[in-house]
């Protein structure tokens, strides 16, 4: 796979129906709908995931849950118009839309596509520029900002009514969130900056336009883009797009880099899945439970300019404290250190794990200590 | 009946990888060795090639051995223990006697690496802690001029320490850089090694500022020297050209585990043991002084280590680490 790959999708992205049955994932969530259930669209179902289409629930698993079409019942719309500032976001957080806290100065809309292969962001923007207007209104609306921007990669053409085009160098891992923000303000995780990428946009939009929250989503599959229903298992996508998965096949939901392994080809796509990729069995070393070898390939990626190998290794024993110790809050899970590794390490699993131990250290910290 | 659904496999981010694999280093390491190891055999005929033979083999047995004591499954396909023997091995005179090939050689394995708990642990170059112990323990074998009185070469270095300057004016430069001269028998092939590191540094498999800084370090110091007293000290390019300098700059100290990781540390690390390579063979007893200064660095690379940039959106940080 080429890291430093520019592909421009041409032609109207394909949408597909939405399907018989949806599976939503959801994981360390209480569902709040129970099997047999008739839900609407638009109704919540737990741990901030919507129903995709009207029908009736027919499984709720520890990982995702199951509704089969129904008799279509008309949702109830939410009012949004008049709304603005930190009224707006909560209301749009109900609906399904996590927006970080404004007011802000700079308003940056990343509209480089996050992964290496996936050209679901750039292709929005040239199909979907009336969605993404509202959306970005709505944003506008709720963060104020003094100066907007939008950030493309390099030789791209695409824009957004009143966004400065600032172009960003081409190649992965420069299209990540922090990254955007160097390359525009110059500054390193500056203050008063909040990113949006295109597919927050659109999501935006959608609310804006229906009221109701976003079912759809904008994937990359075997070169082609398609516009699905959240819920949508994979393999419907698959066969769509004319991929097949065979025994041992990884089926990757998101990009190849930082995306997540599918257990099941039934595996229901996510609302923030930019991507779906089959990686043939043997394609690449698997991964091993290997010692680091010392050899510096992570260190001299790291766009965090952090050091992985002594990191991983920390994690590796439990002492979660040291990775702190090493900057590993600096870490942006680009997933740069384990493609290099040439042991091929877990970097990046090491790593999320040692993150989550210290996000769990910090919040036993913060309930008072009982004396004796 | 219904077919069932396909069986997925399961993995943690990233998902792709740039294929290469320690298997894979160890390879193009071996073939980057090549070329030195047939003008080896040509230079010294069957002598070296039964040095480097033992060497390898020796090698590969103490890693398996290891492996069996220390009750975990042997990972000696990945071709690490044959590169460590194969490079101690170009270290030592084609006259080396069986027995302490075969010495050395395992004691670079025991203790230049699995000691450490195995590949990616030891803080210093595996097969210089086999020559260390082989050169202290047994000087009179690993000396070249004496082990190699049969041979119609010469020993540039060992002339150069005795006689000064003069005794070196036979010497040009291509002939040494074929390998007309005495040393480690794979050490002093320095054209064929120095092609071989090209090609090592080109696929990035090695710390190309690591090989850069040595080479600088060695040319700088030796060229001060120099002009300081042309008549007494050697010209930069007859030092770079003689002993184990190029083997030491591609093969020895750019060893992953005990070389500076990043790219600062790395340059000052190479540089140190040029220096020091200069230093030991101007002040030192040794002729060739690589060995020694390659281990001597390896001591610093930890130091060097803490020169680190600020990480990712940073204040400037104040603290120290352990």
């Amino acid at each position: 796979m080429k890291l430093f790959e520019s592909i421009v999708r041409e032609g109207p992205l394909k949408v597909l129906p939405a399907p018989q049955v949806v599976r939503v994932p959801m994981s360390c969530h209480r569902p709040e709908v129970q099997c047999g259930q008739d839900v609407a669209r638009g109704v919540h179902i737990g741990g901030g995931r919507y129903a995709p289409i009207s029908g009736t629930i027919t499984e709720v698993h520890p990982y995702y849950i199951c509704i089969t079409a129904g008799k279509e019942v008309q949702p109830v719309p939410k009012d949004l118009s008049g709304l603005r500032g930190d009224a707006l976001r909560q209301v749009l957080g109900e609906l399904g839309a996590k927006l970080p806290q404004g007011p802000t100065d700079t308003l940056i809309i990343n509209g480089v596509d996050p992964e290496p292969g996936v050209t679901a962001f750039t292709h929005m923007l040239t199909e979907f520029g009336s969605v993404l207007s509202l959306g970005l209104e709505t944003a506008r609306k709720i963060y104020n900002p003094a100066k907007c921007v939008l950030a493309v990669e390099q030789g791209r053409p695409n824009s957004l009514n009143g966004c400065d085009p600032v172009h960003i160098k081409e190649g992965y891992p420069n299209g990540l969130n922090p990254l955007v923000v160097a390359a525009v303000t110059g500054k390193e995780a500056p203050e008063d900056t909040v990113v949006l990428s295109v597919g927050t946009l659109f999501e935006l939009g959608r609310i804006m336009e229906t009221g109701l929250p976003c079912v759809d989503v904008v994937l990359t599959a075997n070169e082609r883009n398609f516009v699905v229903t959240v819920g949508t298992p994979a393999d419907t996508v698959l066969s769509e797009a004319g991929l097949s998965v065979r025994d041992g096949d990884t089926l990757v939901l998101g990009g190849h880099m930082r995306g997540e392994a599918a257990h099941s080809p039934q595996q229901g796509v996510d609302k923030n899945t930019y991507g779906l990729f089959v990686i043939r069995k043997g394609e690449y070393p698997a991964v091993i439970d290997a010692p680091c070898i010392g050899c510096g390939e992570c260190i001299q990626v790291c766009p965090a300019r952090i050091d992985p190998s002594t990191i991983s290794g920390y994690a590796e024993f439990r002492m979660y404290e040291k990775c702190a110790d090493h900057d590993i809050d600096a870490c942006m899970e680009c997933g740069m250190c384990g493609f290099f590794c040439i042991s091929r390490r877990p970097l990046l699993q090491y790593i999320r794990l040692a993150k989550q131990h210290l996000a769990f250290a910090a919040q036993c910290e913060l309930e008072p200590q009982r004396e004796g | 009946m219904k077919p069932l659904p396909p069986t997925l496999t399961v993995t943690a981010p990233p998902h792709a990888h740039c294929g290469k694999t320690v298997k894979g280093r160890m390879r193009a390491i071996l073939i980057a060795m090549m070329p030195a190891a047939l003008l080896a055999v040509h230079h010294f005929g069957m002598d070296a090639l039964r040095v480097m033979c033992l060497g390898a083999a020796a090698a590969v047995v103490a890693e398996f051995l290891c492996d069996q004591i220390m009750e975990r499954r042997s990972q000696v396909d990945d071709l690490h223990a044959f590169t460590v023997g194969l490079t101690f091995s170009f270290l030592l005179p084609a006259s080396a006697p069986w027995w302490m090939v075969v010495f050395g050689s395992a004691v670079s394995i025991i203790m230049g690496k699995m000691i450490f708990g195995g590949l990616g642990g030891s803080p210093l170059c595996a097969p210089l802690v086999g020559w260390a112990v082989c050169s202290l323990s047994w000087p009179a074998h690993m000396d070249i001029n004496a082990s190699m009185l049969t041979s119609e070469l010469n020993y540039p270095l060992s002339q150069l320490k005795h006689f000064g300057v003069e005794a070196i004016k036979g010497y040009d430069l291509d002939s040494l850089m074929v390998g007309r001269q005495l040393g480690g028998l794979g050490a002093v092939q320095t054209g064929a090694l120095f092609i071989g590191g090209l090609f090592l540094a080109i696929r990035k498999h090695i710390k190309v500022g690591v090989s850069v800084g040595m080479l600088a370090g060695v040319l700088l110091t030796a060229g001060l020297f120099r002009m300081a007293d042309p008549a007494q000290y050697a010209s930069p390019m007859f030092h770079l050209l003689t002993g184990s300098v190029i083997f030491g700059a591609f093969f020895l100290a750019t060893d992953p585990s005990s070389s500076p990781m990043r790219k600062i540390p790395a340059a000052l690390f190479g540089l140190t043991a040029g220096v020091l390579v200069i230093i030991i063979r101007v002040y030192g007893v040794y002729p060739d002084g690589t060995p020694y200064a390659i281990l001597l660095a390896n001591l610093a690379a930890p130091l060097l280590d803490r020169i680190k940039p600020k990480p990712f959106g940073k204040k400037a940080a104040g603290r120290t680490l352990t």
